[in-house]
């Protein structure tokens, strides 16, 4: 426990000096009977929940990996094995004693097959690890919208700070849309230890579970991106020119 | 690589004002354009005028916007 007094010192540096007045965007309170972005201004406030929700699990990460670590009473077991098989042909017309005229398929082609065994500890903590770096990149990507939301509100939504926000968002769903299917693979793989492509039919077991749709979004808000910070630089034309 | 030569329009408002004997103020209510405005054109920080603006400064000037634009080599 004694851990935790550094930590908390650690966290109300970073919250109080670097985390609020860096990265959040303060929303200025609307004048008395401005009805004006009233959805903005909701979608903010829920938003804005949300993030605190995720910050504060983003927090509790650490102690409690800590202390289960540190409470853990069981056999942590060997490192992860991989054994690979892979290209395994047999050709049954070669074996003698084998009849096989009345065979449609005299040919077999194994599966290429990887085993990963991993003691459950270690699953469970490359689990736990893995759901940690998701859940930052959802802390991020609600915390740029939070500040896009929070600029609009402000009457500043055509800015060079929301292009650059909207751009990073776009980049971390891309990524994610990317790399999420290959994690998710290789995680289930490391719990249900046997990973097998089948190359005739390209199928992969576990399922990947990839989105089309999703990685399309992102590449959209990276397009979107650009033309934020063309309609900054008319707006920024247009407010000097006298 | 060859340095290229950049230049760019100066605003010889400060020197109009000190030859028409006429403060910024003044200007500014004749005209009829706000004084953040007239000070952006004065420190140099316009990226355009408009005609329109162009013709009332010349008017109560007295000037061409020969007198009042300039081309600087930076």
């Amino acid at each position: 426990m004694l851990f935790l007094v550094p930590y908390l010192g650690f966290l109300y540096w970073l919250i109080t000096k670097r985390y609020i007045p860096k990265s959040m965007v303060a929303m200025q309170p609307a004048a008395e009977g401005d009805a004006s972005h009233r959805l903005a201004r909701s979608s903010f406030s829920v938003l804005h929940f949300i993030h605190s929700v995720l910050f504060l699990l983003v927090i509790l990460w650490l102690p409690v990996t800590i202390g289960i670590l540190l409470h853990y009473k069981g056999d942590f077991g060997s490192p992860p094995n991989l054994t690979i098989y892979t290209n395994l042909v047999v050709d049954m017309t070669q074996i003698e004693s084998l009849e096989v005229t009345g065979i449609r398929e005299q040919v077999i082609r194994a599966k290429t097959e990887i085993a990963l065994d991993a003691p459950n500890f270690i699953n469970s903590f490359i689990f736990s690890v893995t759901q940690m770096i998701k859940l930052l990149m959802m802390l991020f990507v609600v915390l740029q919208l939070r500040n896009i939301l929070a600029s609009l509100c402000n009457g500043e939504s055509f800015s060079a700070g929301n292009s650059q926000r909207l751009n990073w968002v776009g980049k971390v769903i891309v990524f994610a849309y990317i790399i999420g299917p290959i994690w998710n693979f290789f995680l289930s793989a490391s719990v249900i230890n046997t990973v097998q492509f089948s190359l005739s039919a390209i199928t992969m077991t576990p399922t990947t579970d990839g989105s089309l749709i999703g990685l399309m979004v992102g590449v959209g808000i990276l397009k979107l991106s650009p033309a934020i910070k063309e309609a900054e630089q008319l707006l920024d034309d247009q407010r000097h020119t006298i | 690589m060859a340095n290229e030569i950049k230049k760019e329009i100066k605003v010889n408002l400060d020197l109009l004002l000190v030859q028409r004997k006429m403060s910024l103020t003044q200007l500014s209510e004749k005209v009829g354009i706000t004084m953040a405005n007239l000070s952006i054109l004065k420190i140099g920080k316009a990226k355009a005028i408009r005609f329109s603006t162009l013709i009332a400064l010349c008017d109560v000037l007295d000037c061409t916007p020969g007198d009042l634009l300039d081309l600087e080599t930076i």
